[in-house]
């Protein structure tokens, strides 16, 4: 947080990114959609999957990278599964639908399991598995991406550094959710190490000859976490995800058959967000709900989950640590500062912003 | 591999281990199960999962801890998922039951997923997510136990190591298979460490006050991969399995309700996913054969000779240990010696 960081409010921050993808040719209704998952994001202090991305969006359209008016199918279905074609779709368009209807099949057969192909950035993977905590589900959404991180024993990119995220709702507490990717830190901490002119840890990145760094600019290639753990976890998710439907995205990249795009790594619509640190955006994911009503007494299982977090949080703590926090806590911590309080903007994000608002002629939030 | 290392045949181990459990009231067929998968482990090398454990079911046995003749009951079903009451069946027993009829479910919904309350024991639990390989599906399966493991800033046990395996099927290689513990090392390494009489990286484990030890016979409390990730995941696979099916296992330790020590009493889920319903399935194996070699052609990080995809290792013990025995130290021996003594059962030849 920099002195000259402005803060605004999320209700008017919100309305001006749905504006902005109304009028990059989204439907309002798309638009808002997308809108809410990139607030739910900078609410909860995840600013790297919120409204930072907006200028990369803008310029992703423009390349015909991200489709604002897609034609999303249902390829297959069964009682428990659905395959949805995103035909490039934005994420949280494509996502939200995948999981409203998982949600449906889940309440008639317990569980929804859908595989979404060839769908576009889907920003902060929380906002999915929470929209099933939400409905009395848990709900499971993992992400495949072409390759970002090192396999275990290699100095080159062959997997992704695929999230997973897992929630499940609870009654006195706030949903449990658990959003966490496949390397030791997530690209964000990298992003925000970059702003910072801080070095990062060895054991997060290799620059792109291989070597390990500690330069967060030279950081291409990701590390998976605990070695062969997160490697072997990424690697699965491309497994039963990307392959599953006839859609690899490793393979080709591994195999030579498509070359890395690099020109549009080099636009200067998407100064100040990391264009060399943005993932590719085509990507495949597993989008699950299991309906807990199906299974046990829901308000039974909410104390459940009430008395398991009480009773992790009054463990001995560990030296160093003055609070023992369960998934999800400190982002909702977060979350209600900046509900208050307004959601702090760095002064890059801001640049970025009003040349957009400039572009489009919409007006900036106030404040900004 | 120490100098008094005997080794037997896999055919007659099992034959041995099928014996030992019938004796103790298990029913032929579920005895022959039970042999097959922890001799599977000792194929792969995994032998913390292997026939070591025979004394410790025998004796879970005779507590009542683990029941020979469960009535495995089905409490609930959908078109796609089931929940299975296992009555304290041997892990193997129950496991293989449930993974067969997700399988089932997964043929006619595309997926199959089932919770099993109070099992005892698993075994190795790739065994089960291969079931659903050999039958052209992915077989996924994790499991939770009461608590082992330290959460994510605590210096006390508050969650499970709990394993997960995910398994697929490839054409010219073999299946890829991950099996891993939450925690950053697996029970069964510290024991081999306490065998071999050397320390375990720090990081590992606490003792039984919260302290960080290297010493393997101190340590108490396992640590979780990757900090918050390891110890997250762990937390939401009690919250997917155990308290989906009402029968929470950290919760009564953490309020203090029951003790921690004790009993291997498991939860779990177990899940097939059906490729053909989604795409080719001779496709999907080409896919994963191409990913394979895609990926072990990848240049070398500094001192590896070789990239390994998760289960390589395993698969190349298994070839080995299938020709030329499975290698057991003496500790194992003379357990195994003690238990053919208690039911005057022939050993393998060769201990």
């Amino acid at each position: 947080m920099t002195h000259s960081e402005v803060k605004v409010s999320w209700e008017a921050l919100s309305e001006f990114a749905r504006e902005v993808f109304v009028r990059v040719g989204m439907s309002p209704e798309d638009a808002a959609t997308e809108a809410a998952v990139l607030m739910w994001a900078n609410l909860r202090g995840v600013d790297s999957h919120g409204v930072l991305r907006i200028p990369w969006y803008v310029g992703n359209v423009d390349r015909g990278i991200m489709n604002p008016k897609p034609n999303i199918k249902v390829v297959k279905e069964t009682p428990a599964t659905l395959v949805v074609e995103s035909d490039q779709a934005f994420g949280p368009v494509v996502t939200v639908f995948a999981m409203n209807r998982v949600m449906e099949k889940a309440k008639k057969v317990g569980i929804g399991w859908a595989f979404i192909c060839n769908h576009t950035h889907q920003g902060a993977m929380g906002y999915y598995s929470q929209m099933a905590a939400n409905n009395d589900m848990a709900g499971i959404v993992f992400v495949c991406s072409p390759p970002n991180m090192a396999p275990y024993g290699a100095r080159a990119a062959g997997i992704s550094n695929s999230p997973i995220t897992i929630a499940v709702p609870a009654k006195r507490h706030r949903v449990l959710f658990l959003d966490m990717a496949t390397s030791v830190a997530a690209r964000g901490k990298i992003w925000l190490a970059v702003d910072k002119g801080v070095p990062i840890p060895e054991g997060w990145a290799l620059d792109k000859e291989g070597n390990a760094t500690t330069d967060p600019s030279q950081a291409v290639i990701f590390l998976p976490v605990s070695g062969p753990k997160g490697s072997g976890l990424a690697l699965m998710f491309e497994c039963i995800s990307s392959v599953m439907v006839g859609n690899p995205l490793l393979e080709p990249r591994l195999l030579g058959k498509e070359v890395e795009p690099s020109s549009r790594t080099k636009k200067t619509e998407v100064k100040g967000s990391h264009p060399d640190h943005v993932p590719r955006p085509i990507q495949n994911s597993v989008v699950a709900a299991i309906d807990i009503g199906t299974f046990t007494d829901v308000d039974g299982y909410k104390e459940h989950i009430d008395n398991l977090i009480d009773g992790l949080k009054s463990l001995p703590k560990a030296e160093g640590f003055s609070e023992i926090f369960v998934p999800g806590e400190p982002e909702e911590r977060a979350f209600d500062d900046r509900s208050r309080n307004g959601i702090p903007l760095p002064e890059g994000t801001i640049r970025n912003l009003r040349s957009i608002a400039e572009r489009f002629s919409i007006k900036l939030p106030p404040g900004l | 591999m120490s100098q008094s290392e005997v080794r037997v045949a896999w055919e007659a181990l099992k034959e041995f281990a099928k014996e030992v459990f019938v004796r103790v009231g298990v029913p032929p067929k579920d005895a022959e199960t039970e042999a097959e998968v922890l001799v599977w482990a000792n194929r792969r090398g995994v032998d913390s999962h292997g026939v070591l454990q025979i004394p410790f079911y025998v004796q879970e046995v005779d507590g009542g801890y683990m029941n020979p003749k469960p009535n495995i009951q089905v409490l609930k079903e959908t078109p796609a998922t089931l929940v299975i009451e296992a009555d304290l069946a041997f892990g193997p027993v129950v496991t293989t039951f449930t993974m067969n009829r997700a399988i089932e479910k997964a043929k006619e919904a595309g997926i199959g997923w089932a919770f099993i309350r109070n099992t005892s024991h698993q075994g190795s639990m790739g065994y089960y997510s291969m079931m659903a390989v050999k039958k052209d599906m992915a077989g996924i399966a994790f499991v939770c136990t009461p608590p082992g493991m330290a959460p994510y800033g605590a210096r006390a046990a508050g969650v499970d190591n709990s394993p997960i395996t995910i398994s697929v099927p490839a054409k010219r290689h073999r299946p890829l298979i991950l099996d891993m513990a939450t925690s950053v090392a697996a029970g069964g390494k510290i024991k081999l460490a306490i065998d071999k009489g050397i320390s375990i990286p720090e990081g590992w484990a606490l003792d039984k006050e919260g302290n960080p030890t290297i010493d393997p016979k101190q340590a108490a409390t396992l640590l979780p991969f990757g900090g918050p990730k390891g110890s997250g995941l762990a937390l939401m696979f009690e919250c997917l399995s155990s308290i989906m099916v009402g029968n929470p296992l950290l919760e009564p330790v953490l309020l203090g309700h029951k003790k921690g020590e004790g009993h291997q009493i498991q939860n779990s889920v177990v899940v097939a996913i059906d490729i053909s319903q989604f795409t080719d399935v001779e496709g999907y194996k080409e896919h994963i054969d191409n990913l394979i070699d895609g990926l072990k052609a990848l240049p070398r990080a500094e001192g590896f000779n070789e990239i390994f995809v998760p289960g390589e290792p395993e698969w190349r013990t298994f070839d080995e240990r299938s020709r030329n025995g499975i290698p057991l130290p003496e500790g194992t021996v003379r357990r195994l010696r003690s238990v053919a003594e208690k039911f005057g059962i022939k050993l393998p030849p060769g201990l």
